[in-house]
């Protein structure tokens, strides 16, 4: 199995003996910088779980809520991040059962493998995400562009599809495009690294 | 192309579609399937979703303190209830309570008949006899064959197998599972209704298809003409042509959508000649022929050269009026698919029309679909010729972008009308959206 070892610079949540000794007194300002530290993987745990951003989006703040009241439980010697991750998953089960369902199919039985299997390859989602910021450098203008619209503008596809003179369905087209190229750099990355 | 992203095609397609909030209640289920104890589906889709997930994170807001995070859920939440729950209009209730029991009183005096055939099990069956004076029918599994009802104003049904559904009335019946597509075309047909689980749909005059799945998800397809969609609050939303609408269960609201359950497509390739006999959204789109008028070697072939096979948003005989003023040359072609070259030597595309080949400048809402290669002899000493299609790959080739099929395409070369035709190429596609 292809294994890498994570820096602490890259991940500033997994922690090394050397943050125990550094690890400040309980009170809300650690809480805070852990909770800054750990919101996206936390947010990017989730929304495999649930891949809506609605759902996901209602999840992570009820979450965030959780992880706020329980800090006092959190032992200063784990990975808050995956200490984290943990409770969001009981949070996104607690959500299922009691309100509603998700993605259709979604059930209670496939969150459990997702999140299993999501467990297992955390450190190569990790990496992954490293890679990614490099391949989105390679994107071309009009790329990030349409990237810039649909996700940071939060423009809906006709939006963006009327702003680009073009259809709907050219710019689902062109995400679609766009993630394979991301996926597909970020496969390149992860070989050459196994190499070296 | 990564092995993986080709292996696991469909599950990218409906990552994609789920990531785009575009998936039907059916695509979702597949997905769900489809990454169910398969770790590297699993782990494709996980991979995938990250991708997304990054790309949406790089947008949000952290919130500052748990406070924030609080604030944000309940804005959350009234969001949500603001946007599911419209207030009703006490004087609208009133006057909708009214119209019902005016209609009901009506019914109540109207002999209706509904007369059915079923095209697959049962030679003729009556499902709705003459009841003078009782509106309704009671409630009816349809397990196999399909079923054609004629209503009394004119209104013709198609009840798909494993469907539940319900004749309420002369010319309304409500479908609580299943698969049916209406066709109104006389004027007493005109406000037809279908109740769905997730609102009524209202013809103006039109051919539609609607699909509640178990979920009690509903959608509805028009296919010509225009419906009213009415959600369980008694908003209405009209819907035209080529449109389609989706309302899941959660969310009363109806929602368009891209999509359609690829079993509400087989249905409708398979109804098309029988139930929408000279729908020419239908016919063009499902059966589309290309015909190369340039001659090879051979009487119309063997061709030497590859080419591509270009859909153009505008149609071909609109856009090349004036380079091919003759309208007749474009009767029996696609109305939205050409075959183009690329003349290496000059640099430009080229469209082959008869003996010639005409210059033309590529627009951004091009796509070439497939490549088709030159003709070579097989094995067995006949002509022919290899197909690529991109649907996994994608590109720009000299200024077109390639592949990106979102819909399932099928393209045999050399064959038209349903027979061998050297030189012809015919397009099976259920519906395309330019």
């Amino acid at each position: 199995m292809y294994t890498r070892n994570i820096t602490r610079q890259n991940y500033p949540m997994s922690q090394t003996p050397d943050d125990k000794e550094v690890m400040p007194p309980r009170d809300h300002c650690p809480f805070m910088r852990y909770y800054s530290a750990a919101y996206p993987h936390v947010y990017r745990y989730i929304y495999s779980l649930i891949p809506r951003k609605s759902d996901a989006d209602e999840v992570m703040q009820e979450t965030s809520v959780v992880l706020w009241q329980k800090f006092e439980e959190f032992q200063p010697d784990r990975d808050f991040t995956r200490w984290a991750c943990g409770i969001s998953r009981l949070v996104v089960l607690e959500v299922l059962r009691k309100q509603r369902r998700f993605i259709v199919g979604f059930d209670e039985q496939l969150i459990k493998e997702l999140a299993i299997r999501r467990e297992e390859r955390y450190e190569l989602l990790e990496l992954r995400q490293e890679f990614l910021e490099e391949c989105k450098e390679q994107l071309d203008q009009q790329d990030l562009n349409l990237l810039d619209l649909y996700y940071n503008s939060q423009e809906s596809a006709q939006d963006a599809a009327e702003k680009k003179g073009c259809t709907r369905r050219n710019i689902y087209q062109r995400l679609g495009t766009i993630r394979k190229l991301l996926f597909q750099c970020i496969e390149r990355k992860m070989s050459e690294d196994r190499e070296v | 192309m990564s092995r993986l992203l080709k292996k696991h095609a469909r599950l990218v397609k409906l990552v994609f579609h789920v990531m785009d909030e575009t998936a039907t209640a059916a695509q979702e289920q597949e997905l769900s399937d489809l990454i169910r104890k398969d770790p590297e589906a699993q782990t494709v889709y996980l991979e995938l979703i990250d991708i997304h997930s990054n790309l949406v994170l790089s947008a949000s807001l952290i919130p500052a303190t748990p406070s924030d995070a609080l604030a944000q859920t309940s804005e959350i939440r009234k969001r949500r209830n603001a946007s599911r729950k419209k207030p009703v209009n006490k004087r609208m209730l009133l006057l909708a309570t009214t119209c019902l029991f005016l209609i009901c009183s009506t019914l109540s005096y109207i002999g209706y008949r509904v007369y059915s055939k079923s095209s697959e099990t049962a030679p003729t069956e009556m499902i709705a006899q003459e009841k003078a004076g009782l509106p309704q029918v009671e409630q009816r599994m349809l397990e196999d064959g399909s079923l054609e009802l004629s209503f009394p104003t004119g209104v013709k049904v198609l009840i798909a197998p494993e469907s539940l559904f319900q004749v309420t009335g002369n010319n309304s019946l409500s479908l609580t599972q299943g698969m049916l597509f209406a066709r109104v075309t006389t004027p007493t047909g005109k406000g037809f209704t279908v109740d769905t689980p997730r609102g009524a749909i209202v013809d103006l005059g039109t051919v539609f298809g609607v699909e509640v799945d178990e979920t009690k998800s509903s959608a509805v397809q028009v296919f010509k003409g225009k419906v009213e969609l009415v959600d369980s609050v008694g908003d209405k939303i009209s819907l035209s042509e080529g449109e389609t609408m989706f309302a899941e269960t959660s969310v009363n609201d109806w929602q368009p959508t891209e999509n359609v359950s690829p079993r509400f497509l087989t249905a409708v390739q398979e109804l098309n000649e029988t139930f929408f006999p000279g729908i020419s959204y239908l016919r063009s789109t499902k059966v589309t022929f290309i015909y190369r008028a340039t001659a090879g070697e051979l009487q119309n072939g063997p061709v030497n050269s590859p080419s591509y096979i270009m859909f153009s948003a505008t149609s071909v005989a609109e856009r090349f009026r004036e380079t091919v003023p003759n309208p007749n040359h474009w009767n029996s072609q696609a109305a939205h698919f050409v075959e183009v070259r690329f003349n290496e030597s000059t640099s430009k595309w080229q469209l082959p029309v008869k003996n010639e080949s005409i210059d033309f400048t590529p627009v951004d809402s091009d796509v070439l679909i497939a490549q088709a290669a030159a003709h070579e002899k097989n094995e067995a000493g006949e002509w022919s010729r290899r197909v690529t299609l991109w649907e996994e790959e994608s590109g720009t080739i000299h200024g077109i972008r390639y592949g990106d099929q979102m819909d399932e395409l099928s393209i045999h070369p050399d064959w038209f009308s349903d027979k061998p035709d050297m030189g012809d190429f015919m397009i099976i596609k259920n519906i395309y959206y330019p």
